[in-house]
């Protein structure tokens, strides 16, 4: 199951990074993971700025999978500003976080989220949710043409 | 003339009074939904820890485990989604005292029969035979009013499934200002002197080994039910079933 190309994974829970790596690698979801701890560095990332300067900036990830609650910048300002560049408009983000507030969701995509899953405490189901993100994003879903 | 003054400057007071409670409640709101946002973000990562990496031993070292060391993983693995099941009946009663309502005008009688449905999609053992009557029509929330008759219906048919032919009847009827609806079962019942703890919230009168639940269900709905200027009760026989009716102020028109 792999196209060969990079999920960015925005996560600041050490637990959390460790489980879904772990449950992408149950999954057989053999692509690269890039893992970044905060909102600026994931921007920092994603326009090969700050620690990131000397990435290849033409290379962008094939889905992001982003936590709401973040250090620094949040995860929903990492989505506007995702969302307000023309380099990033178009990549997947899969708001990937423990909420299920209404509020939350609702503010995801309006900012342009393609997709929100709530992170379930049970780690056999989330497994199977990272079975189910990696089947659609990274095979079924037709990523938009560079 | 003093008089007038005197009034003047008391209705003035008032004002001022009550431009300060209106802030101190828009206060209190916002430190709720940040309170309980804070609840359904942080209090569930760890809780996800706990079960997640516990349920990975089990999996990893779980065939060199004896009886007793495996049972050991197991009650921490319940006690962490006991805790989430709480947490989450937390967070529903705490929406359900503070999401704005909109009053319109609701056909009781489509919204219970689409609240049983629910619950009969989301039950997985045969549901009961679920009998609605005509129901009078009320003025509330739809949303909210939905949670109601799903919790109701809910509850009925959890505490009746299990008897030798479970029955459910939902009825209603308009008297003295006000309409009264009735959920009744054949099921388990409760003994009615423990009546005034059934709508606490976490208060459960049966063990959770005889029937699953968090104990929030009627709670949310006394609050629901309250906030729309109503009232609800319970009657109830061990083993004989168990009836519960809310009443809704009746509105000229509705």
């Amino acid at each position: 199951m792999s196209r060969g190309n990079i999920i960015l994974l925005v996560e600041d829970n050490a637990d959390d990074v460790e489980l879904t790596l772990r449950a992408f690698r149950k999954s057989k979801i053999l692509n690269e993971i890039v893992v970044v701890g905060d909102g600026v560095e994931a921007l920092d990332y994603l326009f090969a700025t700050g620690v990131h300067a000397g990435r290849d900036p033409k290379s962008m990830p094939e889905v992001i999978l982003l936590d709401l609650k973040l250090p620094k910048i949040g995860g929903l300002e990492v989505l506007r500003q995702m969302r307000a560049d023309e380099r990033t408009r178009r990549i997947p983000v899969v708001v990937l976080t423990s909420s299920n507030e209404e509020r939350d969701i609702l503010t995801s995509y309006d900012l342009g989220a393609n997709s929100f899953v709530r992170k379930p405490v049970d780690f056999g189901q989330f497994v199977e949710a990272a079975r189910h993100l990696g089947l659609y994003w990274l095979v079924m879903n037709e990523p938009p043409p560079r | 003339m003093s008089e007038i003054d005197h009034l003047r400057s008391e209705n003035a007071q008032l004002r001022e009074r009550e431009e300060q409670l209106s802030q101190d409640l828009a206060a209190a709101y916002r430190h709720l939904e940040s309170f309980t946002h804070s609840i359904a973000h942080d209090l569930r990562a760890p809780l996800r820890s706990i079960d997640s990496f516990a349920q990975i031993l089990e999996e990893d070292i779980g065939a060199r485990l004896d009886a007793e060391e495996r049972r050991l993983i197991g009650v921490i693995r319940n006690g962490s989604r006991k805790m989430d099941q709480l947490i989450l009946g937390l967070l529903d009663f705490s929406r359900a005292g503070s999401r704005p309502l909109e009053f319109d005008r609701i056909d009781m009688t489509a919204i219970a029969e689409a609240a049983a449905i629910e619950v009969r999609t989301h039950y997985s053992g045969t549901t009961p035979l679920i009998e609605i009557a005509e129901l009078p029509a009320a003025r509330g929330d739809a949303a909210a009013i939905r949670q109601v008759w799903c919790n109701l219906i809910g509850n009925a048919v959890k505490y009746s499934a299990k008897r030798p032919s479970p029955r459910i009847t939902v009825s209603g009827r308009s008297e003295n200002c006000q309409t009264v609806y009735q959920v009744e079962d054949n099921g388990a019942g409760f003994d009615m002197r423990y009546a005034d703890k059934l709508f606490g919230v976490f208060q459960r009168l049966h063990r959770s080994e005889e029937f699953d639940g968090t104990g929030v269900g009627l709670a949310i709905v006394q609050c629901i039910v309250e906030r729309h200027g109503g009232r609800v009760w319970a009657t109830g026989i061990p083993d004989g079933g168990a009836s519960v009716q809310f009443a809704l102020p009746f509105v000229p028109g509705s």
